[in-house]
């Protein structure tokens, strides 16, 4: 921020350590655990910096356990750092806590911030209310988000009814509801079908457009390739790369598998395809390693079509954990 | 830029209106059960009233408790049941927070642009807990209707006891905010709650001069239940205590909800979450 960059969230130094009691085992071990200091300390993020410009989406990414959800808790001022500094539109949300927080939306995928037992209309107004939202300006923004998100209709049910695919579209407007500067997204994506998630996708891009900056963790790399302009990998606390996908790829590619499952087993040897991609049989089943920037999956199914009958094939997608362990080999 | 950097204070939104539409989506939250609403608040107004039976018989049986007859004791009894479901109403979340702290679900109440314990407060008022309110009312009501036709009391007097529920709420509401911070470290409070709030206010049920010097002590101090009826009733019966006992009770609760709120605020920046 002191040199003039625009960057709308900042983390300098930033770690966070938890004390976990070694509980140990039987009534003895619970016992003696309470009257013991001994103990793990755990690192969930450690010595964390980056700087993220207005207007970026930022992609969060990294295997679980890794530190994101503690790095979105600092931000949002849920968590205090052990140690550094974080800055949010200029303010440090632990002591400006409710400031940043008129200014900020936080989505947690896996639980709501919406009124359990109440139809999902009255949830927004409170929310207007909470954050002194105009009637008429929250009237024009639900509209708005019904229009992308298609929560009008079920504005009427209780949200304890609604499906994971609806409670998310709804959670993810009501934390727009007020319009913020910046945005924080833990999974949103999770456990959603195909249709809610190129749904949601479509949203955060326009929201993005109009200027807000988005910070987004994820497991799916799709939603990163599609959305994201940067990507800030974490690994065991601590960053692993920063920098832009196409970056990622030139540096350790973005692995797509595909298993070929064969009637018999297929005519030895294999087709012999370009570098960088890896094939490996085992019996009836042929797994391939390729990069999509590369080459496509049509292609690599038309090199094997004449090994034998394909009885299903399967492709999973960019898994992050092979991303993670490939940028340690690199 | 400018508009990011200056720090900032928040924009002051008006909590009334915000706490208005919190308690009514709270009561039509309630209101989507509605028989299960009225039976709930029948049947806590009645298990509540089984607690002054109980007081009752033992009066019945030894006529008085430390010089009380019964419908002196009605006037411990009553403020303190009705002070009870008042603070139950507004308290709700307070006295299950230990939930907030196991599910990591205070996340969310940190996300809001309030003060934690107010958005914490407004998430639900239970309103069933007026049943133990009317009940308090009434047994206060029998009590009080004795005592003026024995020339006990003054109808004036009335006025007073009829504020004693609210003072008394806010001295429960301090006392469980206190509890509920201690969370921050223990996380497991539900039990503790018991000793702090529970065992204390069924305490003061009965005139404290008879218990042992030490629990009266902590009743006046540190757990401070003896001004939710005790200290003043005290006075308006002519048993002792000065005319200062009647200012006792609305202070000792503004300073024990000072404190709580300063214990909470200092509390909760030691909030662990959860993993996700």
């Amino acid at each position: 921020m002191e040199d003039g960059i625009s960057s709308v969230v900042s983390a300098v130094g930033v770690s966070r350590h938890f004390h976990i009691a070694e509980t140990g085992r039987g009534v003895v071990g619970a016992v003696r655990s309470l009257f013991s200091r001994r103990g793990r300390l755990i690192r969930a993020v450690d010595d964390i910096n980056f700087e993220i410009p207005a207007g970026s989406f930022v992609g969060y990414i990294g295997p679980n356990g890794a530190g994101k959800s503690t790095t979105v808790k600092m931000l949002s001022g849920i968590l205090h750092p052990t140690a550094g500094r974080i800055e949010v539109l200029g303010m440090s949300p632990q002591t400006h806590r409710q400031a940043v927080a008129r200014r900020i939306g936080v989505v947690f995928g896996q639980r709501t911030q919406l009124w359990w037992d109440l139809p999902l209309a009255d949830s927004y107004e409170l929310l207007a209310a909470m954050y002194g939202v105009p009637p008429a300006d929250a009237a024009r923004r639900v509209k708005r988000f019904d229009d992308i998100l298609g929560i009008g209709e079920f504005m009427d049910v209780q949200v304890r009814k609604l499906s994971l695919g609806q409670r998310m579209r709804a959670d993810l407007a009501a934390a727009l509801l007020h319009a913020p500067e910046v945005l924080f997204l833990d999974e949103p994506t999770i456990g959603l079908d195909v249709v809610a998630k190129a749904a949601i996708r479509d949203f955060l891009r326009e929201i993005n457009t109009d200027g807000a900056t988005i910070l987004l963790t994820t497991h799916d790399m799709d939603d990163v390739e599609q959305l994201c302009s940067r990507l800030i990998v974490i690994n065991h606390g601590r960053l692993v790369f920063d920098g832009s996908v196409p970056e990622l790829r030139q540096r350790v590619g973005v692995p797509t598998t595909m298993h070929i499952d064969f009637v018999e087993t297929p005519a030895s040897p294999l087709p012999d395809l370009n570098t960088g991609i890896k094939v490996a049989g085992d019996g009836k089943r042929v797994t391939v390693t390729f990069d999509r920037a590369q080459t496509s999956a049509a292609r690599i199914i038309a090199a094997f079509q004449d090994r034998g009958e394909i009885r299903d094939i399967e492709i999973s997608e960019p898994n992050i954990d092979e991303i993670v362990r490939r940028i340690y080999a690199a | 830029m400018s508009r990011t950097t200056s720090p900032g204070r928040s924009p002051s939104t008006n909590l009334w209106p915000v706490l208005w539409l919190l308690a009514r989506a709270g009561l039509r939250e309630r209101m989507q059960y509605k028989f299960s609403f009225l039976a709930s608040a029948l049947i806590r107004g009645a298990s509540i009233a089984v607690d002054f039976a109980l007081v009752a018989v033992i009066l019945y049986r030894f006529r008085f408790v430390d010089g009380w007859d019964v419908f002196e004791v009605a006037l411990l009894y009553g403020p303190a049941s009705a002070a009870q479901g008042l603070f139950r109403m507004v308290g709700y979340e307070i006295e299950g927070f230990e939930n907030y702290l196991i599910n990591g679900t205070f996340d969310s109440i940190l996300i809001r642009p309030w003060p934690t314990l107010f958005t914490l407060l407004a998430r639900r008022m239970d309103f069933n807990r007026l049943g133990i309110t009317a009940q308090g009312l009434v047994v206060c009501a029998l009590g009080a209707a004795k005592l003026v036709a024995r020339g006990q009391l003054q109808a004036w007097d009335l006025l007073y006891i009829a504020l004693l529920p609210l003072f008394g709420a806010l001295v429960l509401l301090a006392v469980s905010t206190f509890t509920a911070a201690l969370g921050f470290w223990l996380i497991r409070i539900d039990e503790l709650q018991v000793f702090t709030l529970y065992a204390p206010l069924t305490a003061s049920y009965y005139p404290l001069s008879i218990y042992p010097g030490w629990l009266r002590g902590l009743l006046f101090t540190v757990i401070p239940m003896a001004f939710i009826n005790y200290v003043p009733v005290l006075y308006l019966l002519g048993k002792g205590g000065g005319v200062w006992a009647l200012a006792a009770s609305p202070a000792v609760a503004a300073v024990a909800c000072a404190l709580a709120y300063r214990f909470w605020l200092f509390a909760e920046r030691h909030y662990q979450s959860t993993g996700s």
